[in-house]
């Protein structure tokens, strides 16, 4: 007959209308459509790449990994350092070396590679790199004794 | 109940949408563009101030700085200094541009003299060429089977008004080829009220002169025009000027651009600090300021001596030079900043002759304002007379590097 309601229909709208306000009291999340997530790599990524081209590490002259306490790619002394100007005894001893044989020299928890590009030649630790790593690109100059090459450096998290 | 089932299905659904929290895997991705940009300009930045530094180098004119093509090529950037003579400086010679960076205002080929006013189209004066290679704008006559300028002694130009309002550091490029003998081949820009020389001269194979870009009156200019000149005072059946390939570029004025920027020594030399040397009783002093060849201080043996300086100004001292001899061979100088800490050591091995070396002490007393002892101890356990100092320095007012970094279409 026109003007009948339907009792499942009523139902179903009491029933919609009784579980979205309860949800909407006690699980905000629920009316919340799609986000996407903050990048959780991001500031511990950049703060990496950061130390890596602007820190000389421990001790400040060091040329051979096993030498080395404190992974940091600038050149420096023990009074300064020169940000962004990478040496290049350093990214040498690091070449062909395993990432991950580098982890206890850092101070992040992350996995990573890193790759200095200059038009001479490529430095590279060795680690396969996930698709979902992330990747922080950085410029400057890999220093050897008076020349200065311009570089890119790439830092992969993960 | 097949309407309470599927509305308890959407109820489902939107629960279950409401808390998904999407990840999107993205290979290799990168923060945002802003925060990539700001990296970009930071370690542009960092790398001229550090390389400066490293080479102990001074920001001058003749100083280059070349990044290659390590940054990506949607990523333009510029660099500017500035001193404490309270001007602006631009690294007129030495500014470099990724190509992305730059919004072309006019171009030409020269099919025809269209967008030009000025001494076109008879005989004599500039027209268009097929003489040396495609078309070109050529200041012949376009009936004539050899080239000539001018028999009039009147220079011959050829205009383009192009307003460059809206951009900024506006480029110029362009081909040109003179014969042997011309009188004078130039290109001149116009900011509103002068013309001023852009390029010139002569060039008997087609040449593109390096012009980076134009000063601060052609930006954002809409008065602005560009002009080529021929000129050939005398008779001639040979003469003649070729223009090829005009492009006119800027940077829109609007672009987000991020910034960094840092301090390195590098503005005009100053001369004005004190400085004096005193032994290490504290007493026996030379006279401030100059501490020069007629004045010796006695050292005693392993003893220290200082010398203590004040910039006095807004600079900051990047070396001591030192003249330095004694009685004995093979003596370590070792030398201290402010807290005693050792910051160098000199070995000095010839006696009775000058030894000559510097000390770069920027990192060490930082502060131009400051005021620093620099100590000296020798330490060889031999009796000796006198060190001389003669102690001169370079003081430069600090450059403050800015860099800006934007991209390509925004």
């Amino acid at each position: 007959m026109k003007g009948d309601m339907n009792i499942d229909f009523v139902m179903a709208i009491i029933l919609f209308v009784s579980v979205y306000a309860i949800l909407y009291t006690i699980l905000p999340s629920a009316t919340i459509s799609f986000k996407k997530t903050p990048d959780p790599l991001a500031t511990a990524s950049y703060y990496f790449s950061d130390v890596l081209v602007t820190t000389p590490g421990l001790p400040y002259y060091w040329n051979t990994t096993a030498g080395m306490t404190k992974l940091g790619l600038a050149y420096g002394t023990n009074v300064t350092s020169y940000p962004n100007i990478i040496d290049a005894r350093k990214i040498g001893a690091v070449d062909g070396q395993s990432c991950n044989s580098l982890k206890a020299k850092v101070d992040i928890t992350l996995n990573f590679s890193i790759v200095v590009e200059t038009s001479a030649k490529n430095y590279s630790c060795t680690a396969t790199i996930p698709r979902i790593a992330r990747l922080i690109e950085r410029v400057g100059y890999v220093k050897n004794n008076t020349n200065y090459l311009p570089a890119k450096i790439k830092v992969w998290t993960w | 109940m097949a309407v309470l089932e599927v509305f308890l299905a959407i109820v489902l659904v939107y629960i279950v949408m409401g808390q998904i929290q999407i990840n999107l895997p993205a290979k290799y991705s990168d923060t945002t563009n802003m925060d990539r940009l700001h990296r970009y300009s930071h370690d542009i930045a960092f790398s001229l101030c550090g390389s400066l530094k490293a080479k102990r180098g001074i920001l001058n004119d003749s100083f280059t700085f070349d990044l290659g093509n390590v940054l990506p090529q949607d990523v333009a950037y510029r660099i500017y200094y500035y001193t404490n003579d309270s001007n602006d400086h631009l690294l007129d010679s030495h500014i470099k541009y990724v190509d992305g960076g730059r919004v072309e205002l006019f171009y030409d080929e020269f099919y025809n003299l269209d967008a030009w006013t000025g001494n076109i189209s008879s005989a004599y004066t500039w027209n268009i060429s097929s003489t040396y290679g495609g078309y070109n704008a050529s200041a012949v006559p376009d009936t004539a089977a050899w080239h000539q300028v001018d028999s009039d002694a009147t220079p011959h130009y050829i205009t383009h008004a192009q307003s460059t309002e809206g951009y900024t550091d506006i480029n110029v490029s362009f081909w040109f080829r003179t014969s042997f003998l011309i009188d004078s081949f130039s290109s001149d820009y116009y900011n509103g009220t002068d013309w001023t020389s852009i390029a010139g001269g002569i060039q008997t194979s087609w040449m593109q002169p390096p012009i980076d870009y134009l000063p601060g009156a052609a930006s954002d200019n809409p008065n602005f025009a560009i002009r080529f000149k021929c000129y050939e005072s005398t008779v001639s059946s040979t003469e003649y000027c070729n223009v090829d390939t005009l492009r006119i570029t800027g940077i829109p004025k609007d672009v987000p651009k991020a910034t960094s920027s840092c301090i390195i020594a590098g503005g005009p030399v100053k001369s004005n600090y004190s400085a004096y040397a005193c032994d290490y009783k504290g007493s026996d002093c030379l006279s401030p300021i100059n501490i020069t060849d007629s004045n010796w201080l006695p050292i005693v043996e392993n003893e220290n001596f200082t010398v203590s300086f004040n910039p006095s100004q807004n600079g900051s001292i990047v070396e001591f030079n030192f003249d330095a001899r004694n009685n004995e061979t093979n003596q370590t100088t070792l030398f201290y900043d402010s807290a005693g800490n050792q910051i160098a050591s000199y070995n000095m091995t010839d006696s009775w002759s000058y030894s000559k070396f510097s000390l770069d002490l920027t990192d060490y007393f930082p502060d131009p304002n400051g005021s620093y002892n620099l100590t000296i101890k020798p330490t060889v356990n031999a009796t000796f007379d006198l060190i001389r100092l003669n102690v001169s320095s370079n003081v430069y007012s600090p450059a403050k590097v800015v860099v800006q970094t934007w991209n390509y279409g925004d």
